[in-house]
């Protein structure tokens, strides 16, 4: 396994978008923001459940990596991962930091999950087929998974629950969480790497 | 290239937890412990931060994407053309790599410390975003900023239609007692609403109040919204 994956034909592409961006690029910044926005905004939303909140963190995100591209170094690992950990951070952060604020939220995110998940649009957003595919290997990695690991790898990274949180929350010996999360990320990273194309 | 030679079983669960974002502030510091042990130059570690860090961001790929809303894209580049951008340098270091790729994501990252040599866990968030939420009975209004920065979103649902001929403005206080500034107008048609606006760089209140078109220098109406820090 290599230190830092090419996983797919996408990530060179990506990495010559990013440097041109660094070189001030306004193309390559919209190409980029287009690729990732919708996806990075899913993500966002799925965390704080407010779509505005959900699209300003993305535009935070993208504005930083044009205001200090070389935050991004293609040599630590591919342009997607990057931008969604900054995008995941964020949104994290602010769910933990604004905790009255999420407990307002709850009561606006079936609204907000019932129009999610009424946008037939977003398929056509995904316009590219290497995103397509990738989203499909990620979906067969995932439902390998055992159910109690892969429940706990949620938890904490779409409901942006620590460990703790869990363990609290499920009854479960905090050990036991954190065996769950190694071994369900040893298993996703493998099951990724396997399905390389 | 080297590794510390130092075992990662313990290090791996740590940074497994930390690229999903679950770490908690004792285990965070136990990472932090941990890395500076096996120092910044330990090819394992990076290998299984980069590694994990792929793994996780995967995950967004389970979700269905979400179309970004209408002349959101207009919107980045138009705050993009405000932004100072910082130059690239020329020939950076080893060190400056692992921190700009480990601290990604603004945060949940690596950052070398200055002068002592090793990794420390920086902050989760360097410019964290706050958001106030301005009552009004049961609707509520958020502004979304950073402290110290200027630019804010004023952000909201079911905000009652602005009447003909006026706009909602948003007003912010300095200090305690002192006048109210202007931070922007914005329109509702009776559902959404998702502004740019400007506030100072530090404040103790917001308030929105309904202003005639063009908005004023100071408020001529009582607030229909407001929120003390």
């Amino acid at each position: 396994m290599q230190a830092v994956a090419v996983r797919t034909l996408e990530g060179g592409r990506d990495r010559e978008l990013a440097r041109r961006v660094a070189a001030g690029d306004e193309r390559a910044f919209r190409f980029l923001f287009r690729r990732y926005g919708p996806i990075a905004k899913a993500l966002a939303l799925r965390i704080v459940r407010q779509p505005f909140l959900a699209e300003e963190i993305v535009q935070e995100a993208f504005l930083a990596l044009w205001k200090r591209p070389q935050a991004y170094q293609e040599d630590r690992g591919s342009f997607r991962a990057w931008i969604m950990a900054t995008v995941h951070h964020r949104a994290v952060d602010l769910v933990r930091r604004e905790q009255a604020h999420r407990r307002r939220a709850e009561d606006l995110g079936r609204e907000t999950e019932q129009l999610a998940d009424g946008e037939d649009v977003a398929q056509a957003v995904v316009d590219e087929a290497e995103m397509v595919r990738a989203q499909g290997r990620v979906r067969l990695a995932l439902e390998s998974i055992p159910a109690a690991q892969r429940e706990v790898l949620e938890q904490m990274y779409f409901q942006g629950k620590s460990q703790t949180m869990i363990a609290e929350e499920f009854g479960l010996p905090l050990g036991t969480v954190k065996s769950r999360s190694l071994l369900g990320m040893r298993r996703l990273r493998s099951l990724l790497v396997e399905q390389e194309p | 290239m080297r590794s510390s030679g130092g075992g990662h079983e313990g290090i791996e669960e740590l940074i497994a937890a930390e690229a999903l974002g679950g770490l908690d502030t004792a285990d965070r510091r136990r990472l932090e412990r941990e890395l500076a042990a096996h120092g910044p130059d330990c090819d394992e570690c990076v290998r299984l931060f980069s590694e994990y860090g792929e793994a996780a961001a995967d995950l967004a790929l389970s979700l269905e994407p979400v179309p970004l809303s209408a002349g959101a894209e207009d919107r980045l580049m138009q705050l993009a053309a405000q932004q100072q951008r910082i130059p690239m340098p020329s020939n950076p270091t080893r060190r400056a790599l692992v921190r700009r790729w480990v601290a990604p994501a603004v945060a949940a990252t690596l950052l070398v410390a200055a002068g002592i040599g090793g990794y420390s866990l920086a902050p989760r968030v360097s410019d964290p975003t706050r958001v106030v939420a301005l009552a009004r009975g049961t609707q509520t209004l958020q502004v979304a900023y950073t402290p110290g920065n200027a630019e804010a979103w004023v952000l909201g649902t079911n905000v009652p239609k602005t009447p003909a001929g006026k706009v909602y403005e948003l007003w912010y206080q300095g200090v305690d007692g002192a006048d109210l500034n202007p931070a922007g107008t914005f329109t509702s048609s009776g559902g959404t609403v998702a502004s740019p606006a400007k506030v100072g760089s530090a404040f103790v209140a917001l308030a929105v109040s309904v202003e005639p078109e063009g908005g004023s220098l100071h408020p001529t109406t009582n607030p229909v919204y407001f929120a003390r820090i």
